[in-house]
């Protein structure tokens, strides 16, 4: 059954989120792992805000804690301990399912290795996140059809990421990300595995969807590219150990 | 229901992308699911048959047996019957009958049905009445009575008489004599297997001995009464008879058990075999198939966990498997269901014998139900369990590069590779069981080696009494027929025997030996018996391997003589020189009978076991029995003969029929239809499991090629030669193969000696058996290791260093 939801739609140019607060906040953040008999510590206390509209970097050396940082952010993951507020509310507890509920409404992801499933067509790989929330088809369409204009991929909307470049694939990883108008973008090394000329034309896109209002916080360990970033955010061993802002 | 149909039409395109897993999972179910409901279906059918008599369970089947000799129930003798019958009160009613022919002449030509010599006892004992007229009156079942009554069946009633209801009170021409019909069964009603035909058995025939054990019996357990109270008046009734019969009755005692049970006490053991050997098959194809799965799922988290990060819930993940495992299942099991009424048909129609009335087979619902929800039901656990798995841990490693398409865990691993060791130990057990099973029909088959069984035609006449009343008529027929059916052109010899051998058939009758026997002695041997004329020997090729055929001169008016196989000879007289010496049978009154030739060892009944073997046989003119198999060797096709021996028969006398004509190759194939069939079962079973097994390791190698493709192009890249790889992989898949047989081998070897009683001359621990089926495996794990194998040895390191 397909329901019809009230979900907010920013138009293009504007942050979401309500203002005079920061969209995302983390304070005294820790992540420990424990294996068999050693205790790793992938982030120490980890302070941190993003306000709306915001393109934040945050770079470092591998293991340093950046995607472990990231997946924090994007509630693939869960602290150890601190506190973390999304748009004003605590997330830190929530169940699986409401976590779920969240990543699927206030948060686009884009991965380095794209993660379009190849069995569904560039249409349905977008399609996918507002199909688990249950929205009706018309909707989703017109969604769709919007997120693929966006990224100029609209007109490969029928093909398999199989017969697609990795530079257009990621284009429409990034349109799977947008199509559910989300509260921010989290990107992990998002031209990773893309060669110089894709991965400019990806960050381009990036930086044209920030100054339509989107917010975007990016994990890269290349300093190429976080500069494209308004802040970026550098980490070691698990801690914030600088912050520097760009343009 | 949109998400539902957009499930669905996920689960359809992503089976329609890998075709092979798709249609090897649905194979297995289909191959699983279609034994067990075949086999499943034909047990319902015959142990928890609906018999259709009321109120059935307190029909209880009465019987004799010795508690000396063994455990096992004998038909009752006709006196005993009648003192249950007039002392017994726990029992409501006694039914009694024994099992006959009837030639009924009512076209040109007289057709044989089975036919059942009844009391009048019979019916009220099971509880069924005719549908039409009476069953006999208690008056009717005397000798001499006026009225020669007979019921008949259903099915003759349609067949012979158009169902016409003014059936009751013709006549009918039966066996020679006129009879009168008085009531016709119900439909369906047969008894006790498949005779149609019912005439009174006269219980007042005082003539019959408390040593002719010929006759069975039913008992309606009275109301108020119990099994246990008629068990103990039965055994005080046979106590009081062991003191006043001590010749006959010295170590017997009856026992009822019920009905039902003792119908299918024969059959249960092989059911029960075959029940567990498709069970086999299915656990094996559900291992199988949850080996697939498992790697599926696990080819497929990365798939999940992006999934997962777009915001779908752990429930919407599950669901979307269910879809592709119900869908996967479903499809399976309506293959399955089809494969199994296809199968049941072909079995059934493979049996040459007529299925008794209460046997009833169907592809049963309930049976089919349980067995697609075991195999559903192990679909979607091995089909979900790896989701619970990505969706409770890590969901951004595999997101992340240099895992492909998930990780593989060790916990995973453990789990393949134990499935795959389930899979072989029970491929193993089930193997070893059909061999068993073949090897005990091939040295059954063996048998016939011992006989010159092609060009000879046999058929079988009886004369009935009413026609041929005196002794002499029938040995002067049966002689002349012999001779004129040795005119016919071609016909190379002929000869008559009461119970062909590698037959069915097993007649025994005790003996007495001349200056070692007691006259009256109760514990003077038993040998299997048999009756035959001259030229029968000579005609099946029955090896005589001392002394002298029998001639037309023995018996008679001529000396009494016999013949003894080299069994009877060693176990009579310990070894000692067996011709010249003397036997009796029945009592003083009766003639010495001197042995004058002995021969080859072959069983009367195939199926014999080796206590039964020793034989003695006793020409035609000292034992006048009214029905003998004629055997007729020729030069040329025995088949062509039929028209002519038939002619031959009607020109003498068109009121007999002649009957059970085939090629004695034929008649002794059909002997061994039960274990040929059961073999074949097996074998099919066997196969599949050994199929399904070597695709099982197929398969897990061909996953681990393809997860440790890098790590093989790493090996490479270090130097590893080809035969290295080659080591690896083979090593991998005999490891497990190895760990397989062996825990198969322990269990078939404790397992099969419950099968000892299947089996025929074979042990059920037999070495070669056990050897073959370990080389057999271990052979087809390495085929099916081999094409992963030479995979991984054409893979390019630079290739596979780069390969996600």
């Amino acid at each position: 059954m397909s329901v019809m939801t009230n979900d907010r739609v920013a138009p293009h140019g504007t942050a979401k989120g309500e203002p005079g607060r920061p969209l995302l906040r983390l304070e005294e953040v820790k992540k420990v792992f424990y294996t068999d008999e050693v205790e790793t510590h992938a982030l120490s206390g980890v302070h941190m805000e993003i306000q709306r509209g915001e393109y934040v970097s945050i770079s470092g050396p591998s293991g340093c804690g950046k995607s472990t940082l990231l997946s924090i952010l994007g509630l693939l993951d869960t602290a150890t301990d601190g506190q973390y507020w999304l748009d004003g509310k605590p997330v830190q507890s929530l169940g699986f399912t409401e976590r779920a509920r969240i990543r699927n409404r206030e948060i686009g992801f884009i991965f380095q290795s794209f993660n379009l499933i190849g069995d569904l067509s560039v249409y349905e790989n977008v399609e996918l996140p507002l199909t688990y929330r249950g929205m009706a088809t018309a909707e989703r369409k017109r969604r769709v059809g919007e997120a693929l204009e966006r990224v100029s991929m609209a007109h490969r909307s029928k093909h398999l990421p199989s017969q697609l470049s990795g530079g257009q694939q990621q284009r429409v990883a990034v349109a799977r990300a947008l199509a559910g108008d989300p509260l921010i973008l989290l990107a992990d090394e998002p031209t990773g595995n893309l060669d110089s000329t894709n991965g400019e034309a990806v960050m381009e896109l990036l930086r044209d969807l920030h100054q339509q209002g989107s917010t975007i916080c990016m994990v890269t360990h290349d300093n190429r590219f976080s500069k494209y970033a308004q802040r970026t955010i550098q980490l070691f061993d698990g801690r914030v150990v600088d912050e520097k802002r760009g343009h | 229901m949109d998400a539902l149909l957009q499930d669905l039409r996920y689960a359809i395109r992503s089976l329609r992308r890998t075709p092979g897993f798709a249609f090897t999972v649905v194979l297995m179910m289909a191959l699983g699911i279609g034994v067990n409901s075949m086999i499943y279906s034909v047990l319902r059918g015959i142990l928890f048959a609906d018999l259709p008599f009321p109120e059935v369970d307190r029909i209880v089947k009465v019987a004799v047996f010795d508690t000396k000799e063994s455990d096992r129930d004998m038909s009752m003798s006709l006196p005993d019957l009648r003192d249950i019958r007039d002392q017994s009160r726990t029992l409501g009613s006694l039914g009694v009958w024994t099992e006959s022919s009837a030639y009924l002449t009512t076209g040109e030509e007289p057709q044989r049905h089975d036919a059942t010599l009844a009391n009048a006892g019979l019916a009220s004992a099971l509880g069924v009445q005719p549908a039409l007229g009476r069953w006999f009156t208690r008056e009717e079942c005397v000798t001499g009575a006026n009225l020669v009554p007979v019921v008949i069946g259903h099915r003759v009633w349609r067949e012979q008489w158009g169902s016409d209801r003014n059936v009751l009170g013709k006549t009918v021409r039966m066996n020679g004599r006129v009879r009168t019909i008085v009531g016709v069964m119900p439909e369906g009603f047969r008894f006790p297997e498949t005779s149609d035909i019912f005439v009174p058995l006269a219980m007042n025939d005082t003539t019959s001995s408390r040593g002719n054990h010929s006759f069975e019996a039913v008992g309606r357990v009275a109301r108020g009464a119990t099994l246990a109270a008629v068990q103990s008046e039965l055994k005080q009734i046979a106590a009081d008879l062991s003191r006043e019969h001590p010749a006959t009755n010295k170590d017997g005692t009856f026992r009822a058990k019920p009905y039902r049970e003792d119908l299918v006490q024969d059959i249960r053991p092989m059911l029960v075999l075959l029940a567990l050997a498709v069970a086999f098959v299915l656990l094996i194809a559900c291992a199988n198939v949850a080996n697939l799965l498992l790697a599926r799922a696990n080819s497929r988290v990365r798939e999940l966990s992006v999934r997962l990060a777009m915001g779908a819930t752990r429930g919407r993940i599950l669901r979307q498997l269910l879809t592709e495992s119900v869908l996967l299942s479903l499809t399976g099991g309506v293959l399955g269901v089809l494969l199994g009424e296809w199968g049941m048909r072909l079995v059934l129609a493979s049996i040459p014998v007529e299925i008794p009335y209460w046997m009833h087979f169907e592809l049963d619902a309930s049976v089919v139900a349980a067995v697609v929800a075991v195999s559903v039901l192990s679909g979607i656990l091995f089909g979900l369990a790896p989701a619970w798995q990505v969706t409770s841990g890590d969901v951004l490693t595999p997101l992340r590069e240099g895992t492909p398409g998930g990780g593989d865990t060790p916990a995973r691993r453990r789990m393949r590779n134990a499935l795959v060791v389930s899979e072989v130990a029970l491929a193993v057990v089930l193997l070893i069981g059909s061999g068993l099973m073949v090897r005990s029909f091939l040295r059954m088959q063996d048998q016939r080696s011992a006989l010159r069984s092609e060009g000879v035609l046999t058929s079988t006449v009886t004369l009935p009494v009413a026609i041929y009343p005196e002794d002499e008529q029938r040995v002067a027929f049966f002689r002349e027929f012999r001779q004129a059916l040795a005119g016919l052109p071609g016909v190379r010899s002929v000869g008559g025997v009461l119970n062909l051998h590698l037959g069915r058939n097993n007649w025994s009758m005790s003996l007495q030996r001349e200056g070692v026997d007691d006259p009256k002695g109760l514990d003077n041997p038993v040998v299997t018996t048999n009756v035959i004329t001259p030229g029968y020997l000579a005609t099946v090729g029955l090896p005589l391997l001392q002394g002298r055929d029998f001639t037309e001169d023995d018996g008679g008016k001529g000396a009494h003589v016999v013949l003894v196989n080299q069994s009877a000879a060693r176990k009579l007289w310990r070894g000692a020189e067996a011709i010249g010496k003397r036997v009796r049978f029945g009592g003083e009154r009766e003639e010495w009978a001197t042995v004058v030739g002995v021969i080859a060892d072959i069983r009367q009944h195939v199926n014999a076991p080796e206590q039964r073997i020793p034989e003695i046989l006793i020409p035609h003119t000292q034992f006048k029995n009214q029905t003998l198999t004629l055997a007729v060797r020729t030069g040329g096709d025995p088949a062509a003969l039929a028209s002519s021996v038939r002619a031959l028969l009607r020109a003498r006398d068109p009121n007999l029929p002649l009957y059970n004509m085939r090629t004695l190759r034929e008649q002794i194939a059909r002997s061994m239809w039960d274990t040929r069939l059961y073999a074949q079962l097996m074998g099919v079973f066997s196969v599949l499991a050994l199929f399904i097994a070597a695709l099982g390791i197929y398969g897990v190698m061909a996953y681990s090629v393809a997860q440790r493709t890098r790590e093989i192009g790493i090996r490479m890249a270090l130097g590893a030669a080809r035969a290295d790889v080659q080591r690896l992989v083979i090593g991998q898949a005999t490891r497990l193969t190895l760990l397989g047989i062996g825990i198969g081998l322990a269990a078939a070897y404790g397992l099969t000696r419950f099968m000892a009683g299947q089996l025929f001359s074979i042990r059920p621990d037999d070495p070669p058996t056990f050897a073959g089926v370990t080389f057999l495996l271990a052979a087809s794990a390495v085929l099916a290791a081999w094409l992963p194998t030479a995979r991984a040895v054409r893979v390019d390191p630079v290739v596979a260093l780069r390969h996600e």
